[in-house]
């Protein structure tokens, strides 16, 4: 209690109203518990949670009354209200859901049983708190959950109307249960796609506020909504992830200092692995209390130097300039945002999600008074030039594709960079071949299998998508099928020719695969030829991101935001 | 053929079982059976079951009596009129693509009966990853 009291507190301090939402995850609890319970005993479809069984009416009764006594403890820590969750396969959700249950008691069967347990908590609670503290319950507008039976989005709408004749203060509707196999908050998923859940309940149930916010970072979009009568409340969770000081720069309309959220779902995939949420964009998230994660000033203002503007070079010259120093940044290409603008340009997700990232740095630059040079790279001959010498210089260069493992097995004039291709500086005939199947590989064979390519992408490793988080994994390899790429995986790459590729299958078993063009997609090389140079050149030297070694858009960041937070 | 003949003549999938056993490769033991949504939804029926040791598959028949008895690590629910597109793969020896295809078109549905550790220790995530589900999960 004294610690959730002082959470209440915190809130209240800051001039918020504070909700203590309870969450039974029945069907998703068998994480740390060891034991995992829902209405009926219906298995699991992800192997992340143990298998569940049934509860008894004994067991639901003390449930809800473990409910209402947990409400209760809650408005005396000081919560104002108190909010209970059917959404996203948790408890609740598993009682209303088809799929989940099907028991053939009162709690079971038709929609006003299986809403039967849902009534009851509402009931237990609002007795519990009573009337000065407001309920709210969070429904599935859609469960997205259709093939597995789950509800409708007519049966979801009932008992969002069920909830209401029940004496809920607030429903708050959202999309999708954790094992729903499409997307409901992930990038590939336009903002505002599911607006139209909550305007149909906003109308449906027009005494009783509705709040909504998923897959609406933006709180522009949010805003036009609710002027359009489509919800009330605007709902937000993982863009607070990306940037904790959100509602305040749109109070104060510093909408261009926002850190976008870019609906990666990096947190959740860091969650199927048990581990603590991470940020893509936020490096801050999960250390806030380490004081080596504080942004001080400088304690001296220091002049840097940083070799790259892809998301390392970016978000450690934001940051440093933060902390006062004087920084400026080199890039060798006509624009910010490395290997990242290349590829969000050829996304076959929301492209903008990755470029309101990049806008963000460029608006941030230009505030901080960062200076800025494109079309030039940092060179050693360069770095002599300037005068008074730097204090730091920061290599960032990136990482570049290596030709050197296939050329033995190719001549490199047969040979085409991913990175070119994907820039739209190099032409591919009608038939490609990709060697590698990870990041590069896939969106260079997404695109050009859009554009009427017939692509073919060799892995010699075991799967495609190996160097891609897995909230984003299934998305690739979905897209290959519904592009008719063609995929080999396991193979070995015998030998390149004009005229096609030379493989071998496991078993030793050569096919050749002719093709127009042969794309080189992996491996990647870091480009830290500069931090050689500078070694005896400058007072101090550091290099960050994919110039370290090859990896991805979290680890660049992080590491542009840790050099940043300390130099 | 319908669905339920098809799943208890286990000599029609050996020959296909045979023919994939790459597939299988890492599964040290372990059972994934296959039924008929109409058979999950109202036991008992025919089930269809893969036996796997050490990485050869063998199919046999067995009667599905509910989730809590059927036994194995894995359970495919096929949509009753799955038949024909069914005999079609069984004939190209490629119910790996087919079953790929139809999890990700809804029209199979996987369920798992095992816990995570209990799979990951039998060497089943080759096999899930290869029907297209990645082994640690997702949330979309």
């Amino acid at each position: 209690m004294p610690e959730f009291e002082k959470i209440a507190a915190f809130i209240h301090e800051q001039g918020a109203v504070a909700i203590q939402q309870l969450l039974h995850c029945g069907r998703y609890g068998g994480i740390d518990l060891g034991y995992c319970v829902q209405p009926s005993a219906v298995p699991q479809t992800l192997p992340h949670f143990r298998p569940p069984r049934e509860m008894t009416k004994e067991e639901i009764k003390q449930t809800i009354k473990d409910h209402a006594e947990a409400a209760k403890r809650a408005v005396k820590a000081g919560f104002d209200g108190v909010e209970i969750t059917s959404f996203m396969g948790y408890l609740l959700a598993n009682f209303n859901s088809k799929f989940t249950n099907k028991r053939t008691d009162e709690y079971g069967g038709s929609l006003e049983n299986r809403g039967r347990f849902m009534k009851e908590l509402i009931y237990a609670i609002k007795e519990a708190i009573g009337a000065a503290h407001p309920l709210c319950v969070r429904l599935n507008g859609a469960e997205l959950m259709d093939r597995y039976g789950g509800n409708t989005e007519e049966e979801c709408l009932e008992l969002m109307k069920m909830a209401a004749l029940a004496g809920v203060d607030m429903i708050s509707v959202t999309v999708g249960w954790q094992e729903s196999p499409v997307s409901s908050i992930a990038r590939d998923v336009p903002p505002g796609h599911w607006n139209y859940l909550a305007a149909r309940a906003k109308k449906a149930i027009p005494g009783v506020p509705i709040a909504f916010g998923v897959r609406l970072p933006d709180p522009v979009l949010a805003e036009q909504a609710i002027a359009a009568g489509e919800f009330d409340f605007w709902e937000v969770c993982r863009p607070f992830l990306a940037d904790p000081e959100r509602l305040h720069k749109i109070a104060e309309n510093r909408l261009e200092e926002i850190k976008p959220c870019i609906g990666c779902l990096l947190c959740l995939s860091r969650l199927f692995r048990d581990l603590p949420y991470l940020c893509t964009v936020n490096p801050v998230l999960g250390h806030e209390v380490e004081p080596e994660y504080h942004l001080k000033p400088a304690a001296v203002q220091k002049t840097i130097l940083i070799a790259g503007g892809g998301p390392a070079g970016l978000e450690c010259a934001v940051t440093a300039a933060q902390r006062g120093h004087r920084v400026t940044l080199y890039e060798k290409r006509d624009r910010l945002g490395g290997q990242l603008a290349i590829l969000a340009d050829q996304d076959l997700a929301n492209k903008e999600d990755l470029k309101t990232l990049l806008r963000y740095y460029e608006t941030r630059l230009a505030k901080l008074g960062v200076a800025v040079h494109l079309n030039t790279e940092l060179t050693p001959k360069l770095f002599r030039t300037l005068s008074p010498a730097p204090d730091v210089a920061v290599v960032a260069a990136g990482a570049t594709l290596d030709l050197s493992p296939w050329l033995a097995r190719a001549p490199q004039e047969l040979l085409t960079d991913a990175f070119s291709v994907l820039a739209g500086k190099a032409a591919c005939g009608q038939r490609v071949v990709i060697l590698g199947g990870g990041k590069v590989g896939l969106v260079t064979a997404e695109s050009l299998a859009s554009q009427g390519h017939a692509v073919t992408i060799l892995e010699e490793g075991n799967r495609l998508a190996e160097d891609v988080i897995p909230t984003w994994k299934w998305r690739h390899t979905s897209w290959v099928e519904e592009l008719g790429i063609k995929s080999l995986t396991k193979v070995k790459i015998l030998a390149v020719t004009a005229a096609g590729v030379r493989i071998a299958d496991q078993t030793g078993a050569e096919q050749f695969l002719a093709a127009d063009t042969i794309i080189v997609a992996a491996p990647r090389r870091s480009a830290a030829e500069l931090l050689f140079s500078l070694e005896f050149a400058v007072d101090e030297l550091y290099v960050i991101g994919d110039a370290v070694a090859p990896r991805g858009l979290y680890q660049a960041i992080h590491e542009g935001y840790r050099l940043g937070v300390r130099v | 053929m319908n669905l339920s003949a098809l799943l208890s003549n286990p000599a029609a999938w050996q020959a296909a079982l045979d023919g994939e056993e790459r597939f299988f490769a890492q599964i040290k033991e372990g059972k994934i059976g296959l039924v008929g949504k109409q058979t999950c939804a109202t036991p008992p029926g025919e089930m269809l079951v893969w036996e796997v040791v050490l990485g050869k598959a063998r199919a046999v028949p067995a009667r599905f009596r509910g989730w809590q008895a059927a036994g194995v690590e894995l359970l495919l629910v096929l949509e009753d009129n799955f038949a024909s597109e069914l005999q079609e793969a069984l004939a190209g020896k490629s119910i790996f693509a087919a079953f790929k295809k139809m999890i990700r078109l809804g029209r199979i549905n996987l369920f798992l009966l095992g816990t995570r550790d209990d799979l990951l220790a039998l060497g089943f995530e080759d096999f899930l990853e290869a029907l297209g589900v990645p082994f640690l999960g997702t949330c979309h």
